[in-house]
């Protein structure tokens, strides 16, 4: 039996719950104590009451740090024991605790700190700590942690440091140093005490069988963020930096302090890809933390080498070994109970229904560049779409103030995937994209329906819905991407809110930001819905909520230029439409065939509200209902994403109904019926439908004009139209106004230009046949071509006689886009001003940070890797 | 949750989700916000000078027996009766023209109120006899003829000519029932070339022609001349029309010659798809509608069975169409006139011939039509004001120099002149280049 003196000091925070258990364990020590002194830093009654009625003596210095707190409890102690055992009101020892950490401290004199076992609390099979050590750069390292306790570790060993909590530390070597610093963070405390402890020739070592339960309330973060001053990947990364500081040789700490911002930078990407985005702000404002108070670490480390040597420290560093088997042990997972039932889409061979979609649209194979009422070909490389992406000014005549189409950024992805031909792979994504919703579709449905055969039939209703093959034969391509994204963008999100560990959480928003973002920039107003619809997924899992609402960011900053308009102008229209490309409003009611397919999924979803999943009906329901409504509003185009998606909420309940259904005639009924609808469907809206977009030529000006605009990309074009006395001018530069270079928020005002008059003069005189001013007009416009078109022959075939009387242009000829001539000694213009895009830089790096957010990282996430290795 | 509850849930989902048929009546969403539109500017450029063509005199083809092969002439002179304006007549050809004549003028204001000019010719030949008189009007690089015919007894020439200063290839297109036969022409600068039509085609008693050409614009009159056995039949000149319409408006047919050849409407649709006209003939005091299909690339004629009277004549269709008439009359001599398209003005200004002539303004509106006349003759100038009714027209014996017609909304006109020669209808044209006051908005 230990016969050394020990006072217990108790440092609580207000967590009275917790305070009760330890205070109740700590009475029944099988080791006397001499004096118990609780210091309350909270002044929170309930835990000051508690400490009165197990008679221990109480300390109410108010909100002091835990250096400070310890050391108030250490002056009130009427006599000063050899021995002072810290705890902290979360750490619950058991009776014998103290018992064997005093042995230990026993067993030899130059040991003068023991620390214990910290076993999780309420889950004592787990072992929380078992020594703390930092990296070679000063990282803190546990030794020991989340491991089953099997007693493999049951050993007293000499470590760097131990916790303060459950630290038994001889109370001269407590008076000698100190103390704890409280200039340094909450985690590096103990650490730095601990070595100032190795340095000054003491011991520290681990007691495994001194077992105490601890909460570990900061680093859950269940604290005050004052007390750890900032998050918890905050005050990690503060601890890191302490330490390196403290720890590091001489010559090495100018590096660190200049090395910590390129640190932060560098780590940006990792912390992504590891799924850790919080650290990234931990770890700049570390960077900023450490260089503001540089006088706290120089001052720290002074005092630890005035100590003595800090070489003998570099013996209780965690050795590559040790860091080794820390990264692995992380692979180790718990299995992803699965959400849904049954096979996947390939496995269920459900993959080849998507074919389906691709026959029956079979006549909008892609063959060339896709024309439809306002669709034009895009540029013909991603540069060239690129370079009109996200501008802040549309370099339309002398530059414009206005933002280009948020749609862009869409066409630019077109563009990435096959930059070649940009043109062919937006033909292509217009051929495919019922067919991706199909996939997305069933995806979704996979989380809520069990048999595959459902899903198959609820996903090509969709698919093949009059609701979206309309929009697929007029190639109405914002509305096809919502159309086809929007079911990815749900089932992602609800993979999101009910992942099962924040790594994953992440992965899942990563590509929820991605998704949301095709959304916003093809149709704002839904994209707002589905941001309401990742807030209601996050409130049913509040855990969730504050990763789960970042998936908005990527689609807000892209769409937020085209938003600040609109509200610049007071026109909530603009929300409702993104490209010039767009659809004409329409009647969701004109079609008898549309109808048909609402009225038979609405009978459906309601019969699936008398089913058992009523949560997931009613919101389907609700998700319908708000579309519908939505969809009435339609201000500039036409609403047929959301008509669409209205009706795949409602095929999900459809799918909940159909899915309970157990007598064979009724479920042979409902297929030939749905199969008869389907084939319906895409007959009279795939090969039976008229032509209303075609494949032409990605060239939409005349050859001579984009062989002159290679060499010159500032080369422009006047298009004149005449008309009788009515003349139509307008400026094209470089090689045509394909769809990225037309802007919506232009044609919707039409806003002034100083040369607007010139032009006008200009092509008057031109048309007129009167060259007085014309050179002029010609050079300081800076045309270097006109092309004459229109469907008035009279009108065309005097202004064209007119235009070649003027001795500066010179004719090159009817071209298939009209009547052309160049300029005689046009001199080379420069390209239209695009504004510097500083704000398309901000947006990149947001997209760049989902897209590695998004990027499935087996190792972190599940354990994949390893368990193949095992293997 | 209880059964009951679950009736009411699904009932108030339901409600709610076909409220959006409700919601579509608001106003405040079924308002659609419309594009801005791109103001116009107007912009005065100088046009270029004012050019009118007379095609000149009558050609006789194969002599004056008619079996001379390969012999044509351009017989007597025709008369040009001219207004010019507040401007100048830098080239004037005088009062008469035997091969065709250039007019150009220049000055403010281009339109018939600067230059405005007619011809006419009295002819009385072995084969021919009969009045043909035109508007002068500026050279085309397109046009339509609907009046073609070159069967027995009907006989069609080409008045081409290239006034410019550069050499020209024009494409004419026969259209003839069932086929079409096409020739190209190079006219030089300066070159009028007389074209028998028979050359081209063989005994088609009805077709179109459509001509273009690939760089300036050129002159074409169409003269034709009809008999029957060794009776002549008349003359016409006519000018071609700039383009098909889908109403045409037809101005100052008179019938006067009830039971014998009765007016003839000629339809010629060019398009790939059959269509319906709906013909209405409008008098003081008759109204005829009809409706007649033409077939794609077809020809249609109907004989109009009307009343004697003025009339005006509105043909409708979903596609564009080609409309004629042919009219005849009997006194004082057989001839008779092609009337077609009528141009739409406000302000009119046009010479009157030195023949017994009168004036036909129509109104085709939906309202009542207020016109001015201002007649000149020599010094004097006389005024008159009148009410044209939605849908009729005003029918007047005129004299003098010129004649100015204006009004605030648009009219329709046409000068008939029947007197000793014979029996023609002149359908005035607007004269303008690009220039004065253009409207150009830019994009």
């Amino acid at each position: 039996m230990s016969t050394l003196s020990v006072a217990t000091v108790v440092v609580s925070h207000g967590a009275v719950e917790y305070l009760a258990t330890t205070l109740k364990a700590l009475s029944v020590q099988t080791h006397a104590i001499e004096q118990t002194v609780v210091v309350e830093t909270s002044s929170d009654a309930a835990c000051l009451e508690l400490a009165k009625e197990f008679g221990f003596s109480v300390v109410e210095p108010g909100d002091i740090k835990l250096g400070a707190a310890i050391e108030s409890g250490f002056q009130s102690l009427k006599v000063v024991p050899g021995w002072l055992w810290i705890l902290h009101d979360d750490s619950a020892p058991e009776p014998q605790a103290l018992q064997m950490l005093a042995s230990a401290a026993e067993l030899s004199p130059s040991v003068a700190i023991v620390g214990p076992k910290l076993l999780e609390w309420g889950n004592e099979i787990q072992i929380q700590q078992l020594g703390i050590t930092v990296t070679p750069t000063g990282k803190p390292f546990l030794l020991v942690a989340s491991q089953y306790d099997q007693g493999q570790h049951d050993g007293s060993r000499d470590t760097l440091a131990v916790s303060t909590a459950g630290m038994l530390v001889a109370a001269g070597l407590w008076r000698k140093l100190g103390g704890l610093n409280d200039t340094a963070p909450v985690f590096a405390q103990d650490i730095e005490f601990c070595a100032k402890a190795r340095v000054a020739g003491f011991r520290v070592v681990v007691e495994p069988r001194a077992r105490i339960s601890h909460a570990g309330l900061s680093m859950q973060q269940a604290r005050t963020r004052k007390w750890l001053g900032g998050s918890r990947s905050h005050a990690l990364s503060r601890a890191h930096v302490h330490l390196a500081s403290v720890l590091s040789p001489t010559i090495l700490l100018p590096f660190v302090y200049l090395a910590l911002p390129l640190a932060a930078f560098i780590s940006i990407p990792q912390n992504l890809i590891t799924k850790k985005p919080t650290r990234i702000f931990g770890q700049f404002a570390a960077w900023l933390w450490a260089w503001f108070t540089i006088g706290s670490r120089l001052g720290a480390r002074k005092r630890l080498r005035g100590l003595g040597k800090t070489r003998p420290l570099k013996d209780f560093l965690a050795t590559r070994a040790q860091r080794k088997k820390r990264r692995e042990a992380k692979f180790e997972y718990v299995t992803e109970v699965q959400g849904s039932t049954g096979k996947g889409l390939f496995g269920s061979g459900s993959v080849w229904l998507g074919l389906l979609p691709l026959i029956f649209g079979w006549s909008l194979l892609p063959v060339g560049a896709i024309y439809a009422d306002r669709l034009v070909p895009i540029g013909d490389s991603f540069g060239s779409i690129w370079s009109a992406t996200s501008l802040a000014q549309v370099p339309y005549l002398s530059g414009i103030d206005l933002p280009t189409d948020p749609f862009n950024w869409v066409l630019s992805v077109f563009g990435l995937s096959l930059s070649s031909n940009p043109s062919l792979a937006l033909a292509v994504f217009v051929f495919v994209a019922p067919a991706l919703g199909f996939a997305g579709f069933w995806m979704l449905t996979s989380l809520f329906i069990v048999r595959v055969w459902v899903r198959n039939l609820v996903g090509l209703l969709f698919a093949l819905s009059p609701q979206v093959l309309l929009v697929q034969a007029m190639a109405g391509v914002a509305d096809l991407v919502t159309i086809s994204v929007a079911p990815w963008l749900t089932f992602v999100l609800i993979k999101a809110a009910t992942s099962y560990n924040s790594s994953r959480t992440w992965r899942w928003v990563g590509l929820a930001g991605l998704l949301a973002a095709l959304i916003a920039v093809s149709n704002p107003v839904i994209f707002l819905l589905f941001v309401i619809f990742g807030i209601a997924l996050g409130a049913n899992n509040i855990r969730k909520l504050p990763i789960l609402s970042w998936f908005a960011i990527p689609g807000a900053v892209l769409v937020y230029p085209w938003v600040s308009l609109a509200v610049e102008q007071n026109q909530v229209a603009f929300l409702t439409v993104t490209s010039s490309a767009f659809l004409p409003p329409a009647s969701p009611y004109e079609s008898v065939i549309a109808l048909v397919f609402l009225g038979a999924a609405g009978i459906g979803a309601v019969a699936s509200l008398f089913g058992t999943r009523l949560a997931v009906s009613v919101s389907s329901w609700v998700a319908a209902i708000i579309l519908a409504l939505g969809a009435v509003y339609q201000p500039i185009a036409g609403s047929f994403a959301m008509q669409a998606i209205s009706l795949a909420a409602l095929l999900v309940g459809s799918g909940l109904f159909l899915d309970q259904l157990s007598r064979k005639w009724v479920i042979a009924a409902a297929s030939i019926f749905a199969s008869a609808g389907v084939m319906t469907s895409g007959l009279v809206y795939g090969p039976l439908a008229p032509d209303q977009a075609y494949f032409g030529s990605q060239r939409q000006v005349p050859a001579l004009v984009v062989a002159a605009a290679e060499v010159d990309e500032g080369i422009r074009t006047l298009r004149i139209d005449a008309n009788g006395n009515q003349v139509d001018a307008e400026l094209l530069w470089g090689a045509g106004r394909s769809l990225e270079q037309t802007s919506l928020a232009y044609q919707l005002l039409l806003p002034a230009s100083p040369i607007t008059s010139e032009l006008a003069q200009l092509s008057g005189s031109l048309v007129a046949g009167n060259p007085s001013g014309v050179q002029d007009l010609l050079s300081s416009i800076g045309i270097d071509f006109v092309l004459l078109e229109g469907d008035h022959q009279e009108s065309i075939s005097a202004a064209r006689a007119a235009i070649d009387s003027m001795t500066m242009l010179q004719a090159a000829g009817q071209t298939p886009y009209g009547h052309l001539w160049q300029v005689v000694g046009s001199a080379s213009n420069t390209p239209p001003s695009h504004q510097s895009p500083s704000n398309r830089n901000l947006q990149l790096g947001i997209l760049a940070a989902f897209l590695l957010l998004a990027i499935p990282t087996p190792a972190s996430i599940r354990g994949a890797k390893r368990l193949v290795k095992q293997k | 949750m209880k059964i009951a509850a679950r009736i009411v849930l699904a009932i108030a989902l339901v409600g709610l989700f076909l409220s959006q048929i409700v919601v579509t009546q608001f106003p405040v969403l079924s308002t659609s916000t419309s594009f801005a539109i791109p103001s116009s500017l107007t912009v005065a450029v100088e046009p270029l000078p004012l050019e009118l063509y007379c095609p000149g005199a009558f050609a006789e083809v194969g002599g004056e027996s008619g079996i001379e092969l390969g012999q044509i002439d351009r017989i007597g002179e025709a008369s040009i009766f001219q207004f010019l304006g507040s401007g100048e007549l830098i080239v004037d050809p005088g009062l008469t023209t035997t091969p065709g004549a250039r007019l150009v003028a220049v000055g403010d204001n281009q339109s018939t109120g600067l230059l405005s000019v007619i011809q006419s010719q009295g002819i009385a030949r072995d084969r021919a006899v009969g009045l043909m008189a035109t508007t002068c009007s500026q050279p085309l690089f397109s046009g339509w003829f609907i009046s073609g015919a070159a069967a027995l007894g009907q006989e069609t020439v080409l008045l081409l000519a290239n006034p410019s200063e550069s050499e020209t290839l024009v494409s004419l297109q026969f259209l003839v029932p069932g086929g079409k036969i096409s020739k190209q022409v190079s006219l030089a600068a300066g070159q009028t070339v007389v074209l028998p039509v028979s050359s081209v085609i063989f005994q088609e008693s009805m077709f179109s022609l459509w001509f273009e050409t690939s760089g300036v614009p050129i002159s074409v009159a169409m003269q034709q001349r009809a008999t029957a056995g060794l009776s002549t039949r008349g003359v016409d000149m006519q000018l071609p029309s700039v383009a098909t319409a889908n109403d045409n408006l037809i101005t100052g047919l008179s019938v006067r010659s009830e039971g014998f050849d009765k007016p003839v409407l000629r339809l010629f649709n060019f398009g790939d798809i059959a269509t319906e006209a709906v013909i209405t003939a409008v008098s003081s005091n008759n109204v005829v509608v009809l409706r007649q299909q033409v077939q794609s690339e077809g020809f249609a004629e109907i004989e109009l069975d009307l009343t004697d009277g003025d009339y005006l004549v509105r043909v409708e269709s979903v596609s564009p169409l080609l409309a004629g008439i042919k009219n005849t009359i009997l006194k004082p001599v057989v001839d008779f006139s092609w009337l077609t398209q009528s141009s739409k003005f406000t302000d009119l200004t046009i010479p009157i011939p030195s023949y017994k002539t009168r004036l036909h303004v129509a109104n085709f509106g939906l309202t009542a039509l207020a016109v001015n006349l201002e007649i000149t003759n020599g010094t004097r100038v006389e005024y008159q004001s009148f009410e044209i009714a939605s849908l009729s027209q005003v029918s007047l014996p005129i004299s003098g120099d010129s004649i100015r017609i204006n009004s605030a909304s648009e009219f329709t006109a046409a000068l008939e002149v029947i007197d000793v020669p014979g029996y023609a209808v002149i359908n005035p044209r607007e004269n303008q280049n690009f220039g004065d006051a253009l409207s150009v908005s830019v994009r």
